[in-house]
């Protein structure tokens, strides 16, 4: 049974990382092959300009890509030495819930290179591309955080009971109530959302307002309560948990986690502003995309080297 | 078996949920036996591999001596 979780985990990660790398390539190849048009080019760029700038910001997203992708690896191998016994089962579902959060930013990044294409050649089929680039931004994510909770919650019952982990939830579900709140006044505030009068700008989603409620709004705030909920449910093991040693790896585990997870949610709810950074300057807007860039980085690597030093107290 | 138990009581303090991994492979790679067969009189010897082991994994020496110690009571 072990060694077959082991060879199916092995078998989830080769197709994993194959399919991410094509995907990287892909973004590789559109960014840089997309048309400088009238409606791309918004900040008047030169060509070599904007090359320079492309490279300034896929350096960076290369290197975030790299630390999940290390993080990732680092994650398997500690799950296959840990796969039988309950913390293991967790763990695992908490790794791939991380991997699918990881895939949905690598499609996130192919979709906005495919874009330019879009905006310059086939604006016939620009509608369905917001639209279906939508609904995979929220579905995603959704399944990652599901995937997260599951573990988390699965890691919580370990060292306490469902009564304990639902009297903890008063604060986290406040929170995920007042952030809410914020998203849905934002996105209904958005003046753009079902069409858009700017050229090269298209609308948010294309979408009825009740459309946008159920579909859009609904889904997204389920991902955030389990998100929150699992970033919880770590809290109280990371608590709760025995030995001085496993617990301070754990620690570290839990903050990369709780960087990523929070992080991510921050990201959705950014979005849901991003016509108010119509006006910001060009620099801001940089600034912007590398402190984010950074974050994230430090949250895979956080991540990392708590997954090592878990691994280590199993391989000694 | 008892004595496996109360070792793996007290790795849990230092190692939690990962202690009963911990105590059997050091069991099985060093002592070359079945954990559940660990007796007081193997204590002596498992220990020594337990400092070593233990050491690679934190640099506190004094949580070492003191998860050795208890240990190692055990055999009396």
């Amino acid at each position: 049974m072990e060694t077959s979780a082991k060879k199916h985990s092995s078998i989830f990660l080769s197709i994993y990382i194959l399919v991410s790398g094509l995907l990287w390539i892909a973004y590789f190849i559109l960014t840089f092959s997309t048309p400088l048009t009238e409606a791309s080019n918004k900040f008047n760029l030169t060509l070599f300009s904007r090359t320079l700038l492309q490279i300034s910001i896929i350096l960076p997203i290369f290197i975030a890509w790299f630390a999940s992708f290390y993080a990732t690896i680092g994650l398997k191998k500690y799950t296959d030495l840990i796969i039988v016994s309950e913390d293991g089962k967790a763990v695992r579902l908490i790794g791939v819930g991380i991997s699918v959060l990881i895939f949905g930013l690598v499609l996130s990044l192919v979709a906005g290179s495919l874009r330019g294409y879009i905006l310059a050649y086939y604006t016939e089929y620009l509608k369905l591309f917001v639209i279906i680039n939508n609904y995979i931004t929220v579905a995603v994510p959704l399944v990652s955080y599901w995937l997260i909770f599951k573990g988390s919650y699965k890691l919580a019952l370990t060292v306490t009971d469902k009564k304990f982990i639902k009297s903890n939830r008063f604060f986290p579900i406040c929170i995920t109530l007042v952030l809410s709140a914020v998203y849905i006044v934002s996105l209904f505030l958005n003046p753009i959302r079902q069409s858009s009068p700017y050229p090269g700008t298209p609308a948010t989603y294309y979408l009825s307002d009740l459309w946008i409620l159920l579909t859009i709004c609904i889904p997204y705030i389920i991902g955030w309560f389990l998100g929150v909920f699992s970033i919880c449910n770590l809290k109280i093991f990371t608590k709760k948990t025995t030995g001085f040693i496993y617990k301070k790896s754990f620690k570290r585990f839990n903050l990369g986690i709780t960087i990523i997870v929070g992080f991510s949610i921050m990201m959705q709810i950014l979005s849901s502003f991003s016509v108010s950074f119509r006006n910001i300057s060009f620099d801001w807007i940089l600034v912007i995309v590398y402190i984010i860039i950074a974050i994230l980085v430090a949250g895979y690597l956080i991540l990392a080297s708590g997954v090592n030093k878990l691994k280590d107290i199993e391989i000694v | 078996m008892e004595t496996y138990n109360q070792t793996i009581k007290i790795a849990t303090d230092y190692l939690g949920p990962a202690a009963e991994r911990f105590i059997a492979r050091q069991v099985a790679a060093h002592l070359k036996k079945n954990p559940k067969d660990l007796t007081k009189e193997d204590l002596l010897k498992l220990t020594e591999w337990l400092r070593i082991s233990i050491s690679l994994l934190t640099e506190d020496q004094k949580m070492v001596d003191e998860c050795i110690g208890r240990i190692q009571s055990l055999a009396v």
